[in-house]
């Protein structure tokens, strides 16, 4: 039970941080985000969702700041990495 | 992948139907350090219809007509908006997910703020995650 709350007429805008906020899951769900970007970066170079691909993925990411901006380097969209994203969300949500 | 695209973008039912329905006065916006084009791919891909945010403020542009002259994470960004929003800034609630970037800021020009994915000393009130943020408006 949240102690803390607020009357909605008090509120009459609502900024919403994008970054981080609205366009990722939570941290503890990496594993899962890994696991997809592993399926893209497969799909992308039409190899095997297994070990070799990821330890590929693994080695040639290395530099960049994340997976994601990796695959866009080597011309994933975008939007398409999102919409990945959003997927895990609802699965959290469930687990939840 | 863009059969993929069509399955994962529809609303995601547990959070998104509440922009529409639980609070119809309160009026949604979008704030980020990415371009606006990007802004509108990002809330497309997530199943979010553009129509639901009054304004965007992204990295270089107000709602895509407006040069932004300023960077976020910055106090002058949220003085710029309470300005553009011309409204009393304890009526504006800032939700995010980093004190540093998101709530300083917005606490800063006297926003009310929420932080998400995180515990915060500076924010109103941390939650687990952006589900929850319903659950701090008495209904």
């Amino acid at each position: 039970m949240l102690n803390y709350t607020l009357s909605p007429h008090a509120i009459h805008y609502i900024i919403w941080d994008l970054d981080g906020t609205l366009d990722i899951i939570p941290p503890n769900l990496e594993s899962v985000i890994e696991s997809n970007y592993l399926k893209i970066y497969a799909e992308k170079k039409c190899l095997p969702v297994n070990d070799a691909t990821k330890e590929q993925l693994r080695q040639e990411s290395k530099g960049f700041c994340s997976r994601a901006g990796y695959l866009a380097k080597i011309g994933v969209k975008n939007a398409d990495i999102k919409a990945h994203i959003s997927i895990d969300r609802r699965k959290y949500v469930q687990l939840v | 992948m863009l059969i993929l695209r069509l399955i994962f973008q529809s609303i995601d039912e547990n959070m998104f139907n509440w922009f529409k329905q639980e609070l119809p006065h309160i009026k949604h916006n979008i704030l980020s350090a990415i371009p606006y084009v990007t802004i509108n791919q990002t809330l497309e891909a997530l199943g979010l219809e553009l129509e639901l945010f009054m304004h965007k403020f992204a990295q270089d542009f107000i709602d895509g007509e407006i040069l932004n002259p300023y960077f976020k994470p910055s106090e002058e960004l949220c003085r710029c908006i309470v300005t553009f929003l011309d409204t009393e800034p304890s009526k504006i609630l800032a939700i995010g997910n980093s004190e540093k970037s998101d709530i300083k800021p917005a606490k800063a020009v006297g926003m009310k703020t929420v932080m998400v994915y995180g515990k915060s000393e500076l924010a109103d009130v941390s939650l687990l995650d952006v589900y929850q943020v319903p659950k701090i408006f008495r209904i």
